[in-house]
């Protein structure tokens, strides 16, 4: 009686499943293992297909991402005032500078604060740590790493217009 | 600020604005326009049928036995006039809720029984404006003929919704014009509203699926507005071309938002279907599992 | 690798929280056998609960972008369906979730009626069951309004119009429910705090007893409560197979096709967001969503007092069942009164949702077109013929 195999899948010992290559008999537990696998890879699948929505759900939807257009009326911005408008849903500054109009987006290079225009000094100013920034953009004092971004601006009789 | 949250979110806005500055010349009576469109509604058509059981010339007129009096209700309960509430007495006056033969027929409530030919226009004016302001000064109502008047050709019970096939009731065209000048007539109609209508039948087909249409048939009220404003009873070839070529400019756009609509609904079948797919399959392994469980 | 990661994991956790008696306590549980005669139909409590995961998870996810207020919230909900990415179908799983949970609670208190398996020793489980379908028709009324189209408006209207026939306090229960006289902004803003925050927990707490009862007592036998209980050892003796995997499986099986439906449904007919509720402008055929629409109905047939202190008795009975229906037998074939008397409620139920469903409305049958009135009856209102092949040209009003 020692000597007839014990039916597959009782006594298996854990981490050594290969014991009966080769039998045309369907084997109940590899049988199961395939299955298992089906199933877990099967439950990978559907799982990142249940996340990809969830996951698209929560990112900016397409209008959140702002006006690619703004207009201002050249009027509400007299010569040596700034306006901060909302464009591509990023705070951009204009000034009517005694150079003409500039445009830059406000947010500061160096820790995400919103710059400032100040007439007297001709300079746009970070409130938060001292940033400095000319007319041009460029770094004229402070911890800043870079340059102001400019962005594309353009006039017509009566409407300064941010954008394409 | 607006920009950065939905508050302020209205479905298409830009797109919208877009079209309507290109079609500004179409939009000069869009009043008239938003009142006829109102009157389209399904909204409208709903809270309407309320009122119809109320009305006494259709309680009493309907089971007359002179059918010369009891037809003209059958008539008008098939007709776009009634989910519109338009009833008997938008035309004929009277008292629709006296249940007096006297009182409901009150002369001095402006009865009459058979409106005046030459006004007719000026009744239906009332409310579809733009058409008798074409229509007055068209070849149909010059010098005063009025004829053929509305009725003429839209019936004056059965009021139906406009149509090309309106232009090819014989008795009415056929005494004064050729057939030819009529299949002319009748093509550049279709050419100018067949279009808008084969949007509309597409919208509500890609609404059904949950998808938002309401660019597509603001598009499609704006050109079939411009055809009605500018074409419909102008009765003057010529002129009708012209609107009709301008429109045609516009419907390849319309044309695209309706495809890209399209695609939208069977982009959200796939992905449904790939679900729909998978839990099968899942639900199919499990249990093939079940069954290769041991049996204790 | 992972094994022996996940063993090294399980020993240092044991060595200091001692999770295997946590671990064994569970898989003791798990494993218990279940009756043999647990067939397709004792999964739809799962399937109830895996909806109610679901309404949680697409729910966090649509108040990402709700706005709770009489001004924003149509809006919101429009900019979900048509702006966010998959927020279609979020509102989609969301609104059909709602329908497909009530209605597979609904078949599941069915269920255990028909099964006896309220009675003694699980009396408790019962009354933890019936709280839940309250709460659950509370989570679905509530969130009935917050689209705030005109359909949710005036359904919810007329839903809260039916605790005003209270005997003495109906008035006042209004206000406290509409927060007002109408449906405004007040109402919105509790209803939303209810939907969101009241009702999931009160939920959670009451499930999580339900849960732990039916583990404890056991799934009930179908002999009468006259034969003693078997213990687990002699399930399994008779034939019961372990919970786990045999019977999850099954379950999970079910819920996943009910998904599959589900999806169906959301794709070929979607729900759909009707315009913004107008409180100046009431739609034709007012009626709540299909779940209250058999009681609405039956109000319209009784004079208020009577009709509310009666649906009020019906919904104690249902509630009490197991106090007043003692008998032993558990077998349907062996309680005929209570089998007859529980089809004839659910058959009467159906009769007047369809009655609701078809009142204040217009169809045609047979060349007739038929007004609804609203009790349901048909009233001939025209006979639809073809368009007359001769059109009458004269004017009928001539006198």
């Amino acid at each position: 009686m020692s000597s007839t195999p014990k039916p597959p899948g009782t006594d298996v010992p854990p981490g050594k499943p290969r014991k009966s290559p080769g039998k045309t008999r369907p084997d109940p537990v590899r049988r199961r293992r395939f299955l298992r696998k089906c199933l877990g890879a099967l439950g990978g699948v559907g799982f990142l297909m249940a996340v990809y929505p969830l996951i698209r759900y929560i990112e900016p939807p397409p209008e959140a991402e702002g006006a690619n257009r703004v207009e201002i009326d050249k009027a509400s911005l007299p010569p040596g005032t700034s306006r901060t408008v909302i464009y591509r849903g990023r705070p951009t500054i204009v000034v009517n500078t005694s150079d003409g109009y500039i445009a830059y987006n406000a947010v500061c290079p160096h820790l995400g604060c919103v710059v400032k225009w100040e007439g007297g000094t001709q300079s746009l100013i970070c409130p938060c740590h001292g940033g400095k920034f000319g007319t041009d953009g460029s770094v004229q004092g402070g911890p800043i790493p870079g340059p102001l971004t400019a962005v594309e601006l353009s006039v017509s009789d009566d409407k300064i217009i941010i954008g394409a | 600020m607006s920009e950065l949250t939905h508050a302020g979110y209205r479905p298409g806005a830009g797109a919208w604005n877009a079209l309507s500055a290109r079609t500004a010349e179409y939009t000069a009576r869009s009043a008239v326009i938003l009142l006829l469109l109102l009157v389209w509604t399904p909204a409208g058509s709903a809270t309407a049928q309320q009122a119809v059981t109320t009305n006494t010339c259709v309680s009493c007129h309907a089971d007359l036995d002179d059918e010369d009096m009891s037809l003209p209700v059958a008539e008008w309960q098939r007709s776009a006039h009634r989910p519109a509430d338009i009833a008997c007495q938008d035309c004929h006056g009277g008292n629709p809720a006296s249940m007096v033969e006297d009182e409901a027929h009150d002369v001095e409530r402006d009865f009459v029984g058979l409106p005046d030919p030459y006004v007719v226009h000026e009744l239906c004016g009332e409310c579809h404006q733009v058409q008798m302001e074409n229509y007055v000064p068209s070849p149909h109502g010059l010098e005063g003929d009025f004829w053929p008047n509305c009725v003429d050709c839209h019936e004056n019970h059965e009021v139906v919704f406009p149509r090309a096939s309106l232009i090819s009731i014989p008795d009415n065209c056929e005494d004064c014009h050729e057939q030819e000048i009529m299949d002319d007539f009748i093509a550049l109609t279709d050419r100018g509203l067949e279009p808008v209508n084969e949007f509309r039948r597409a919208a509500e087909e890609i609404r059904s699926a949950g998808v938002p249409v309401d660019l597509i048939l603001a598009q499609a009220s704006l050109a079939r507005d411009a055809y009605i404003q500018q074409a419909s009873h102008v009765f003057v070839l010529d002129k009708m071309t012209a609107v009709v070529d301008s429109l045609e400019q516009v419907y390849p756009r319309i044309q695209k938002e309706v495809n890209t609509a399209r695609t939208e609904v069977d982009t959200r079948r796939r992905f449904g279907w790939m679900f729909i797919g998978l839990f099968l399959v899942l639900a199919g392994v499990i249990w093939l599992y079940r069954r290769a469980l041991p049996e204790d | 690798m992972i094994r022996r990661l996940s063993n090294a994991l399980y020993h240092w956790l044991d060595d200091r929280v001692e999770i295997s008696i946590v671990i064994d306590f569970c898989h003791r549980q798990l494993t218990k056998p279940v009756p043999r005669h647990l067939n397709w139909l004792f999964s739809f409590g799962t399937v109830t609960l895996a909806f109610f995961l679901s309404q949680a998870v697409s729910g966090v996810f649509l108040m990402i972008y709700y706005e709770a207020s009489a001004d924003t919230a149509y809006e919101s909900v429009r900019y979900i369906m048509e702006q966010v990415r998959f927020g279609w179908l979020m509102r989609q799983v969301h609104s059909y979730g709602a329908n497909f949970m009530i209605a597979f609670l609904l078949l599941h208190s069915v269920r255990v009626f028909f099964y006896g398996g309220y009675k003694k020793p699980r009396e408790l489980t019962w009354l933890f069951g019936f709280a839940l379908l309250c709460v659950t028709l509370a989570f679905g009324f509530t969130g009935y309004l917050l689209p705030w189209d005109q359909l949710s408006y005036w359904g919810t209207t007329v839903g809260t119009e039916i605790a005003a026939a209270t005997p003495v306090i109906g008035e006042y229960l209004l206000i406290l429910m509409r927060g007002g006289e109408i449906i405004s902004d007040v109402t919105l803003t509790r209803f939303f705090m209810a939907h969101v925050v009241l009702l999931p927990w009160v939920f959670i707490g009451l499930v999580a007893v339900h849960l732990v009862l039916i583990r404890y007592k056991g799934i009930s036998p179908l002999e009468g409560t006259d034969v003693p209980e078997k213990t687990p050892e002699e399930l399994k003796k008779a034939g019961g197979k372990p919970f786990y995997p045999q019977h999850v499986m099954k379950e999970a099986i079910v819920v996943l096709l009910v998904l599959a439906s589900m999806i169906f449904m959301i794709i070929y007919y979607p729900l759909p967001l009707h315009e913004k509720a107008d409180p100046f402008n009431t739609p034709v055929g007012v009626r709540p969503e299909w779940y209250f629409l058999s009681s609405y109905q039956a109000l319209k047939y009784l004079p208020k007092t009577i009709g509310i202190i009666g649906s009020g008795l019906v919904v104690l009975a249902i509630c009490l069942l197991p106090f007043w229906d003692r008998t032993p037998a558990r077998r349907p074939s062996r309680r005929p009164v209570a089998t007859s008397l529980g089809i004839m409620f659910i058959v009467l139920n159906i009769v007047l949702a369809l009655l609701g469903k078809i009142s204040e409305t217009e169809m045609t049958i047979m060349g007739t077109r038929y007004h609804f009135d609203i009790y349901g009856w048909p009233h001939a209102i025209a006979t639809v013929e073809e368009p007359a092949a001769e059109p009458d040209t004269g004017d009928g009003g001539t006198e």
